[in-house]
């Protein structure tokens, strides 16, 4: 029985131009490029304060929001370009209604194109911010939530009181009002073997249409600053050292999604929402292209993260001041922050990681995978590690969906 | 919010994700958005999309 060619048309494809060109420099944006804004409305405040939360660990922001004043300087140096704005935090909500609204109006303002997100925890979200979210312009909204109880019990509160049920709440608000939404769940060591109970969990709710798994790579991760109930419990997870209690290596993350890939396809969840980093490898297996930064050429320094005080850095994985490009009393224009950091030590290193992909077998769909993870890896010594779990990432994933898509072929003739 | 078609095919998803992800050609930086743990509002919209080019190809 003949079976048609797979649309998997890169698979063990040899190095393309592409990549040879990307993997020489990391692109650098032009001034009408879009860039990808981080704004830390609401600095690293949270009323959640998870195990793994990597915010924590960078030197605290005096002024705990950004104000219209900080956002007016920042906008005006981003001189009408393309952006693409996440609203962020610590825990964006936290901001209140009022302050959000101020920051709304110059967010209209801007004279260039906009478009809105917002990455948030999901215990504080209320119908009228459902609203307010709603209101011109539209904000795309993103949850955190790790899956179902079990895998989401690092995401407590200061008291390490479980949020799992306040999320619950507010996505089946967000399901009733017909809200589609993405999901981010972390995959730590508790959703380790548990990728039916997450995928299951979260295909109850019909409105989430993408599911992003992310790895969580800690490796000499510093302690809290707080001393509360669960900064106590952190501290019995990690020891500063190695690998936290909570932490996954990139081998056990591979595997983790390759199971959930088996999953998502055998139970039909592809109907309902799209499978990170499934689908990130699938597109690039395509021959076309993702948004998911660690499956795109596209990553540093298109990412830029501003801060209460009016710091900006680079992606807010990184750490500060390491990755700061400038002020925004600084009165040069973004353009010239990143051109300017673009020559310095820090991005040196960002591409001399990148450089390090030209001629591995799956840089075409890889691309560099994590740069942030793999400046954390290559500082421990581990940086072939991660490389290796990311071969072997790709590798189960592509074929899980190569035998998945043979036998749909086969069923259909 | 969108009917799931319980008839789609692992095969016709495929199909659909390569048709539109060719269509768009090189990613524009406008739709980089996310990067481990940071963000999430990835281009979800896109299973519209696919979803419409299924339709188009049944």
């Amino acid at each position: 029985m003949d079976v048609q060619p797979s649309v998997l048309r890169n698979r063990g494809g040899e190095s393309t131009l592409e990549v040879q060109r990307s993997a020489k420099f990391l692109r650098i944006p032009q001034t009408n490029d879009g860039i990808t804004v981080i704004l830390k409305i609401a600095g690293d405040l949270c009323n959640l304060d998870c195990h793994y939360c990597f915010e924590k660990r960078k030197p605290a922001s005096d002024a705990p929001y950004i104000d219209p004043d900080t956002l007016t300087a920042f906008l005006t140096l981003c001189q009408g370009r393309p952006l693409n704005i996440v609203l962020h935090g610590g825990e964006p909500l936290l901001m209140g209604l009022t302050r959000y609204r101020k920051l709304r109006e110059v967010l209209r303002n801007y004279p260039g194109h906009l478009r809105l997100g917002i990455q948030t925890n999901g215990t504080l979200l209320t119908e009228a911010w459902l609203d307010e979210l709603s209101a011109e312009p539209r904000v795309d909204i993103a949850v955190s939530l790790d899956g179902d109880a079990e895998a989401n019990s690092h995401r407590v509160d200061w008291g390490n009181r479980d949020s799992f049920e306040r999320v619950e709440k507010s996505l089946r608000m967000l399901e009733r009002r017909g809200r589609d939404i993405g999901v981010i769940s972390v995959i730590s060591r508790r959703s380790l073997g548990r990728h039916k109970e997450i995928l299951d969990h979260l295909a109850s709710y019909s409105n989430i249409r993408h599911l992003k798994l992310a790895p969580c790579l800690d490796y000499n991760a510093p302690r809290p600053r707080a001393k509360f109930a669960s900064s106590l419990v952190i501290e019995s997870l990690n020891s500063g050292k190695g690998m936290p209690a909570w932490a996954t290596t990139p081998e056990e993350f591979a595997t983790f999604a390759g199971a959930a890939t088996e999953h998502w396809i055998d139970k039909g969840y592809f109907r309902q929402f799209l499978l990170d980093p499934t689908y990130s490898v699938v597109a690039n297996l395509s021959g076309g292209g993702t948004g998911y930064t660690e499956f795109s050429w596209i990553k540093e320094p298109f990412m830029v993260t501003l801060y209460p005080d009016g710091r900006i850095g680079g992606s807010d994985h990184f750490s500060m001041p390491e990755s700061q490009l400038g002020h925004v009393r600084n009165r040069r224009t973004l353009q010239a922050m990143i051109e300017s950091a673009c020559k310095g030590p820090f991005y040196s290193q960002l591409e001399s990681l990148v450089e390090k992909c030209v001629g591995c077998s799956v840089q075409d769909t890889c691309k560099g995978g994590s740069l942030a993870d793999r400046v954390r890896y290559n500082a421990a010594g581990l940086g072939d590690a991660y490389c290796e779990g990311r071969k072997i990432l790709i590798d189960t994933i592509e074929n899980i969906v190569h035998v998945a898509e043979v036998s749909s072929r086969k069923v259909d003739q | 919010m969108m009917p799931k078609d319980q008839d789609q095919n692992f095969g016709d998803f495929l199909d659909a994700v390569a048709k539109v992800t060719g269509d768009e050609g090189e990613m524009s930086p406008m739709r980089v958005t996310a990067h481990s743990s940071s963000v999430a509002t990835e281009d979800w919209s896109k299973l519209e999309k696919i979803q419409d080019a299924e339709t188009e190809a049944s």
